[in-house]
């Protein structure tokens, strides 16, 4: 195989499409030969027996982890929001009520309770959205 | 129709026994020669795996195929193992010459050197793997994904992320690095 000067002096050629072009180049080519030779009989570590197997296990018990932890942290910050939520109906629920409706406000349960409803509500929608 | 990649990482994504399992077995001999031939340590070399296909693993759902399974988890990889050498402050690639090492093109054989003679094969061969290690890491993974894993300057360049002239530049360099040493060897040899 004859390659053009240029491609042999870029010297980027694999050992199968090294060929002399004459019988000076020889010797030339005879020491890539022995370049590539070597490179290719370096050792090399391999991964060991059963790699692949045990990577599975590892991956699929961390994959496993991950969505627990995903899990809880979802119901982490829904929990942290609804009680946001209730606090800021339980501070502003005495001054509002009474302007919505007349309704003077005796109940302090009342916004927690609805707060409560509130955070069952979202915890429906949101179930039924991920399922 | 599906491609075997695509196969295989639907597959996994399912979560079908012994879906990644295959995946890791396909890919794992480019994954550590790439790696080892980086980090040049056979320790760190096992860790940056067994790193390497975890994170496959997470992020398999989001691979697009935009490039071959293959090539993503090499990019992967290399990622990886150049972390790892930032981390540890070693040069991916040294750019200058050894002291005293020959450099000029003229540096010729003897033009009546019988290479069968003067060279044991298996101790030039043994000799020249010493060499290979010695070279930087770049040059050295560069050599062995070619040469090794004949893998097509195309892909190592996308692996790499590194220009196709690169690549190529440095192949060339490094096997001529190569072959001096070798000429050196057989020059000092009674």
């Amino acid at each position: 195989m004859i390659h053009p000067p240029a491609e042999r002096e870029q010297g980027w050629q694999r050992a199968a499409e090294l060929e002399p072009r004459s019988a000076a180049e020889e010797p030339e080519v005879e020491l890539y030969r022995q370049v590539y030779a070597a490179v290719r009989a370096a050792p090399l570590p391999e991964a060991p027996l059963g790699f692949a197997a045990r990577m599975e296990r590892e991956a699929l018990a961390q994959a496993e982890r991950r969505r627990r932890v995903e899990a809880v942290e979802g119901w982490g910050v829904r929990l942290g929001l609804a009680l946001l939520l209730a606090l800021l109906l339980v501070s502003v629920a005495p001054w509002l009520l009474p302007r919505l409706g007349g309704w003077s406000f005796e109940a302090p349960w009342l916004p927690v309770l609805g707060s409560g409803a509130a955070l069952g509500l979202w915890s429906l929608v949101e179930r039924r959205r991920v399922v | 129709m599906m491609t075997d990649d695509q196969r295989l990482v639907a597959a996994v994504r399912a979560e079908e026994p012994g879906a990644f399992a295959r995946l890791v077995d396909r890919h794992q001999k480019l994954v550590w020669h790439l790696i080892y031939r980086m980090v040049g340590h056979p320790e760190d070399t096992r860790d940056l795996c067994q790193e390497l296909f975890l994170r496959v693993h997470q992020r398999l759902p989001q691979f697009r195929f935009d490039a071959a399974l293959g090539t993503w988890i090499g990019q992967i990889a290399w990622s990886l193992a150049a972390r790892h050498l930032r981390k540890k402050r070693l040069p991916l690639v040294d750019l200058e010459p050894r002291e005293g090492e020959e450099t000029s093109p003229a540096l010729e054989i003897r033009d009546q050197l019988d290479l069968e003679a003067e060279l044991e094969r298996s101790e030039g061969l043994r000799l020249l793997a010493v060499e290979l290690e010695a070279l930087p890491s770049l040059p050295r993974t560069l050599v062995t994904l070619y040469h090794v894993d004949e893998l097509p300057i195309a892909e190592i360049a996308q692996i790499t992320r590194l220009p196709a002239g690169t690549i190529k530049s440095q192949l060339f360099r490094a096997r001529k690095t190569l072959r001096d040493r070798l000429v050196k060897v057989l020059g000092e040899r009674p």
